[in-house]
């Protein structure tokens, strides 16, 4: 037995010590412009959060108007060029009001982030119990999920966002669950999760379909591992890092499917603050300041395409197919 | 022989076959296993063989309860189980254990050795003196790897020490049976001699019984007390494995052994080989009569119509054929 031991050490010597985890770190590092729209990402997100810090070192308010900035000759259009961009104001004024259009998209981008991480992070939660219990368990538990999920995207699932929000915030209001903005903000995000989740359950279940069907699955059940068990330990940690490239690239789309119905009157309402609600009111003062609508879609474009560019090296780094 | 630690009574696991679409109505079934009966003692070590798709790794799967039998009995110490659920199947996971095919595809890529080896002990319940970390290295260091690699990961490993990873992991709990399914096929030649080795080392030192299912005859041949070969579902011959390889009873068992190459290039040129016709019957509509008929060049009216029962025709030597080959 000790000759053997010594040929199986020498051999080990040859196999790199890398886990999964350090492979795919790797290959992500390699992509460039993942890498600088993880930065920029990051950059976005700390700036959405930090809004109140970041606010109140460049002096600025959302809330203040800066009619200084304004000039009464021209219906109060903001002085200087590109709609009054200047060290005072980055991003410049609203015309007509002089409200800070940075502090407004940093603040604007807060509520955004919020509604797109609960999103994710719900849809994904109902998304894989749902999805690992239709691909473990398969037969009538499977098809009774797999054809409610195909009802919710035969659904017109817009049509029903809008036809019914307004009737379930007031349900929401009456229920004393929330007011105001916030039971606008939760039926927004219920009804963004009922929808969206089937499309992940599925990604989820086909997976789990293939996964159950290995042999390490076989070898727990063969040590008498509980359903219970073998879902948990031997499927959910092959599961993360389809999550991850979900999460990568479902977020970006949420981000801006809150903006979408902001803007449509759907969303959150003024006071709040949201890239929806700036952008409506940018776009009735397009013919005026066309610089105000540009910086803010702009903004919120740049976010979006940032999140999806690293959500494509994220996957690129975890998906082992592809591997060049 | 003491008492056997494991008997199959006409164990049978046929699969339904469905239409697919809406209804799933079943078309038919897959006789996969189609009424084997065997027995392995305590300390015995029974091959099974036969050629791909006859049956030999469903049988050894349905003998660890990974499928529901659907006829037959499964005594396992005299004690049939053929019917517990998982509760009452729950002592006897820790008895009889599995070694798998692929040492690629039977661990988890996503856990560390130690959590894979570990495992028994943490589904029973059982606290190992001095801790589940040290029983964990005992056993590394037991099947022949370095028990510092407790926290690597299966893919910084080769297919042999993968295996033995495997095999770490079956013998976990000190089982009275392990089912090996083709344990060392997936390996080189090299490393299947250090593997079937390692498996005839435990078997001595914890007094093991295995259920060795393999297609390479050579390998069974050196491992094994007994053979079983199947075809198609159904047993044709079982007998001790000396009587077997030296004078084969059953055609088919005939034609197996002369597919297997010897290294001796006057006899190779010289010996008679079997060329069997045809492929492997689908178990779904298996030929009337004796399995065996299409392909056999021994053939009769009899044995396309009455199924051969299987008879003792020496101790522990099980023949089902009408026209067995002559004794030697």
């Amino acid at each position: 037995m000790a000759d053997a031991t010594q040929v199986v050490e020498e051999k080990s010597a040859d196999f790199a010590q890398r886990t999964p985890k350090q492979i795919a770190w790797n290959r992500f590092k390699r992509n460039r412009t993942g890498v600088v729209a993880g930065i920029i990402s990051i950059f976005f997100v700390v700036a959405a959060y930090g809004a109140p810090i970041i606010a109140r070192i460049f002096k600025v308010g959302p809330y203040e108007l800066y009619l200084e900035q304004l000039d009464p000759a021209r219906a109060n259009f903001p002085i200087g060029s590109f709609g009054g961009i200047s060290w005072a104001h980055p991003f410049g004024v609203t015309p007509e009001d002089g409200r800070d259009i940075f502090a407004n998209v940093l603040f604007g981008s807060r509520i955004s982030f919020t509604v797109a991480i609960i999103t994710t992070v719900s849809s994904i939660g109902i998304g894989m119990l749902l999805g690992i219990t239709a691909g473990y368990f398969r037969g009538k538990v499977d098809a009774a999920i797999g054809r409610y999920s195909d009802f919710l995207f035969a659904f017109p699932s817009f049509f029903m966002i809008v036809a019914l929000s307004i009737p379930a915030v007031e349900r929401i209001q009456k229920l004393g669950i929330a007011q105001g903005n916030n039971a606008r903000l939760l039926v927004l995000i219920i009804f963004l999760v009922f929808f969206g989740w089937p499309g992940f359950a599925r990604l989820i279940r086909s997976q789990a379909l293939s996964l159950r069907e290995r042999d390490f699955v076989m070898a727990a059940q063969a040590q008498g591992a509980s359903n219970f068990r073998i879902i948990t330990k031997e499927l959910l940690p092959n599961l993360w890092s389809t999550a991850i490239i979900f999460v990568s690239l479902a977020l970006p789309g949420y981000l801006a499917a809150e903006a979408v119905f902001a803007y449509l009157g759907i969303g959150v309402q003024p006071p709040a603050i949201s890239f929806g609600l700036l952008l409506d009111d940018a776009r009735s003062k397009w013919s005026s300041d066309p610089a105000y609508l540009l910086i803010t879609s702009g903004y919120l474009i740049a976010i979006v395409l940032s999140l999806n560019l690293l959500g494509d090296a994220i996957r690129d780094a975890i998906d082992p197919k592809a591997d060049r | 022989m003491a008492e056997n630690i494991l008997e199959l009574q006409n164990l049978k696991k046929h699969f339904p076959t469905t239409s697919g679409g809406l209804f799933n109505r079943q078309k038919g079934v897959v006789k996969a296993v189609d009424g084997v009966s065997l027995s392995i003692g305590v300390g015995e070590t029974v091959g099974l063989v036969g050629e791909s798709g006859c049956g030999k790794t469903t049988a050894g799967r349905t003998v660890m309860k990974l499928y529901e039998p659907t006829e037959g009995k499964i005594l396992f110490q005299g004690e049939d189980i053929t019917n517990y659920s998982r509760h009452q199947m729950m002592p006897f996971r820790s008895q009889m254990q599995m070694i798998f095919q692929d040492p690629f595809a039977s661990l988890n890529p996503r856990h560390t050795v130690g959590t894979i080896v570990g495992a028994s002990y943490d589904i029973h319940g059982i606290k190992p003196a001095g801790g589940v970390e040290n029983a964990v290295r005992d056993l590394l260091e037991r099947v022949g790897l370095n028990p510092e690699h407790i926290n690597r990961f299966p893919h910084e490993f080769s297919g042999g020490q993968r295996q033995r990873i495997g095999i770490a992991r079956a013998i976990a709990l000190k089982p009275k049976l392990i089912v090996a399914d083709e344990p060392v096929s997936a390996l080189d030649v090299s490393i299947q001699a250090q593997v079937v080795n390692l498996l005839d080392d435990l078997q001595q030192e914890f007094g093991l019984s295995y259920l060795f299912v393999a297609h390479d005859l050579s390998v069974v041949q050196h491992i094994s007390d007994r053979v079983v070969v199947m075809y198609l579902g159904k047993v044709m011959e079982s007998a001790p494995t000396q009587s077997l390889f030296s004078s084969p009873r059953h055609p088919y068992t005939k034609a197996l052994l002369s597919a297997v190459p010897i290294p001796d290039p006057k006899i190779e040129r010289a010996r008679e080989r079997i060329l069997l016709q045809g492929d492997l019957p689908s178990p779904v509509n298996p030929p009337a009569g004796c399995v065996f008929n299409t392909r056999c060049w021994k053939a009769q009216d009899t044995c396309r119509t009455v199924v051969p029962e299987p008879v003792q025709i020496a101790p522990n030597h099980i023949l089902a054929c009408h026209y067995p080959e002559p004794a030697k």
